[in-house]
């Protein structure tokens, strides 16, 4: 296509690998976490799987900082929750920006997609290391080099969640995918997804024709949607009795304490996660059938409360300390209150 | 990835080529054709565009046949009326089922990609042949080899209007490109959909970074969506005030007579969409400065009227005669008095105006 002009050849997967390697038990531990939350999306393992962590997965000083204390709270609160490092190395976006470390490890330079493979492998590989299980959404499935066989967790975005490829790449993807209900908020849809997810499909990918086996652990996320939230009560009876009605294997939600669900007007207000929480606990509370069904948390969490907007930053005046450069976050402080709470209730 | 079986290795773009080839001339055909499209959407040809066709490209030979009859009469219309054939070798489902021949071009035989490349490719060299423009949905950006080259038209559909990898490969596509509201019916999804496309990007393709340079001719089109039809006065003007305060190059809107436009309880009624371009048409008459911005239809439309339903036919009860195998169509005899009815209409709107 003469609208398209090549920069360059990419590393293959191999040679991503090989410039990070991961060791054997880097390997069995991701096995293992997997497994950890099949067990709590089937209903064997009673706790609840929390996904945490920054809106991008950047700076890299300051990610590692974060990482180290969601490690040590992850041990304390082992017996009742499932803690996963959300490595969100992918940004989708409302029309154009900056897409993430993945295609621009440094906002401030030119895109470079090598570099920016090699940041994911890196950052990836030293959060195993250290013992957590990472999370990330599937956005580019053209580029997902070097890092999809690192993941415990995926989700398909909310932009994404109705197109078939992502559906197709979920389907044969190895680990749980959530796949989140649209902008749009339709429970409709987002339920559409986890069917088609749970189901084989023949398709291409590299070059070669392919037959995904289907996602049995494909399930829904709920994230709100245009006209407000929808993790009430009322949205989680409407999405068990679709998912029941699809007979989906393993029917169950993750509600995204972010995004349209902490949405007050048009602003999004990171504290609010709490407050999404604290009520669909009350619920699950009130209605222990629902116990079978809710099964976990997002939460959109760094170091500092709050966000800065990269478009009206330099490399002098940005904050590198963790505050995050695209969607507003909950602080650490509150971060840790909020995740033992959590347990406790 | 574990959870993947590779079945087997497909040809290259230019295996798929060199196996269908197309004349030199024919190219030129398709660059003026390309050129025609684009310069109805920037206003400099004041004609409507049509794209018009089955909801799927199948089978092969009521397809050609259908062909045969709308180059005869875009011949009749062209002063009026520049008519591109529907060729949708990709269909988006709701959920699961027939992905369309370019994965599966025997609906009852195993999916193969190969043949299906084969059947894309060789059915759209026969048609430029006979001189049509062609049109296609992008679905499958990982399957786009041996015919991306030969399309005049691409839509971005419902489902993937909002999705980054395929804005990006509007963004990269040289020929105009239709943005299709999301199956919520949110025009704002809608025009990001369009500021997006006409943005250049980074990505990576086929192992390879690369840059688009946006598409200037990314445009919008309205289709309707799942709380009702978005084509009335009031959806216009929202497209249109919106796309202009976002200052997209070439605001334009292409208005889809079928999907959830011409859906009543919930059920699609091809025979609606008549009545939906009537209304539109009648508007851009009363409203004479619309007609810089609304710049032509989609129509689904295929030799008989109505629709069949796969899962429940085998290859023996099958209708082959033009009888579509998804969605319902208008049959050829309401399509060509349709056609022939806009550009009556059309004429007499062009000439109030000026």
């Amino acid at each position: 296509m003469q609208n398209i002009e090549t920069i360059k050849k990419l590393p293959t997967n191999d040679e991503i690998i090989a410039a990070f390697p991961l060791s054997d038990a880097g390997y069995a531990q991701i096995a293992k976490d997997r497994e950890e939350m099949q067990a709590i999306l089937s209903g064997e393992d009673k706790r609840l799987l929390i996904i945490v962590g920054p809106c991008s997965a950047w700076p890299y000083d300051s990610f590692m900082e974060y990482a180290k204390r969601l490690k040590e709270l992850s041990e304390k609160v082992a017996d009742k929750l499932k803690l996963v490092i959300r490595v969100y190395i992918q940004k989708p976006r409302t029309a154009k920006g900056w897409t993430g470390p993945v295609n621009q490890p440094d906002p401030f330079a030119e895109p470079d997609v090598e570099k920016g493979a090699l940041y994911a492998r890196k950052l990836m590989v030293e959060l195993i290391e250290m013992g957590l299980a990472i999370a990330d959404e599937a956005l580019f499935t053209h580029n997902s080099k070097g890092f999809i066989e690192l993941l415990s967790w995926v989700a398909i975005g909310a932009r994404s969640t109705e197109d078939q490829e992502h559906r197709i790449h979920a389907s044969g993807i190895s680990c749980p995918v959530g796949m989140k209900n649209p902008t749009s908020g339709s429970v409709k849809v987002g339920v559409n997804s986890v069917i088609a997810a749970q189901h084989p499909h023949t398709a291409v990918f590299d070059g070669c024709q392919i037959r995904t086996k289907g996602n049995p652990f494909a399930h829904l996320v709920l994230r709100g949607g245009v006209n407000g939230p929808n993790f009430s009560l009322h949205d989680l009876l409407k999405a068990r009795k679709r998912l029941t009605d699809s007979q989906v294997s393993n029917p169950t939600v993750i509600v995204d304490a972010s995004h349209d669900n902490c949405r007050v007007g048009d602003t999004k207000d990171p504290m609010m996660q709490v407050d999404v929480i604290r009520e669909v606990l009350n619920n699950l509370k009130v209605h222990p059938s629902l116990q079978d069904f809710v099964k976990g948390f997002m939460i959109e969490s760094f170091m500092k409360d709050g966000n800065q907007k990269l478009d009206n930053l330099t490399p002098e005046t940005i904050d590198m300390d963790g505050l995050s450069v695209t969607d507003p976050c909950l602080g650490w402080e509150k971060t840790e209150q909020l995740i033992l709470n959590i347990a406790k209730q | 990835m574990k959870n993947i079986k590779t079945v087997k290795k497909l040809p290259t773009n230019d295996e798929i080529i060199a196996a269908h080839p197309l004349d030199d001339k024919y190219y030129e055909q398709i660059e003026n054709d390309r050129q025609e499209t684009r310069d109805i959407l920037s206003g400099k040809d004041k004609r409507l565009l049509i794209v018009v066709g089955p909801c799927s490209a199948w089978p092969f030979d009521s397809m050609l046949e259908y062909a045969q009859r709308l180059k005869a009469l875009s011949e009749e219309l062209k002063d009026e009326l520049k008519l591109v054939l529907r060729v949708y070798v990709q269909k988006p489902r709701t959920t699961k089922g027939w992905t369309g021949p370019v994965s599966q071009p025997d609906p009852f035989a195993e999916p193969d990609i190969e043949k299906g490349a084969m059947y894309a490719r060789s059915l759209m060299v026969k048609l430029i042949e006979m001189g049509l423009p062609v049109a296609d949905e992008a679905l499958f950006t990982h399957n786009a080899k041996g015919f991306i080259e030969l399309l005049s038209w691409v839509a971005i559909g419902a489902r993937s209007t909002e999705d980054q990898e395929h804005r990006i490969f509007a963004s990269g596509i040289e020929c105009p490109v239709g943005m299709k509201n999301p199956t919520s019916g949110s025009i704002k999804v809608g025009v990001n959909g369009v500021i997006a496309a006409q943005t250049g990007r980074t990505a990576v393709f086929d192992g390879h970074q690369i840059e688009t340079n946006g598409n200037p001719f990314a445009h919008l089109v309205l289709r309707g969506g799942c709380n009702g039809q978005n084509f009335h006065l009031y959806d216009l003007l929202k497209a249109r005030d919106r796309l202009l305060e976002n200052g997209v190059s070439n605001p334009a809107i292409i208005v889809d007579a079928s999907h959830d436009n011409c859906k009543i309880n919930g059920e699609k009624d091809m025979n609606l969409q008549v009545d939906v371009i009537r209304e539109v048409l009648n508007n851009l008459e009363v409203r004479p400065e619309l007609q810089d911005y609304v710049k032509g239809f989609m129509i689904e439309s295929f030799i008989k009227d109505g629709n069949q339903k796969l899962s429940q036919l085998t290859a023996e009860t099958v209708d082959m005669g033009g009888l579509s195998v998804t969605d319902p169509c208008l049959g050829w005899e309401k399509t060509e008095a349709l056609l022939i009815d806009i550009a009556k209409q059309f004429k007499q709107i062009r000439h109030a105006k000026h």
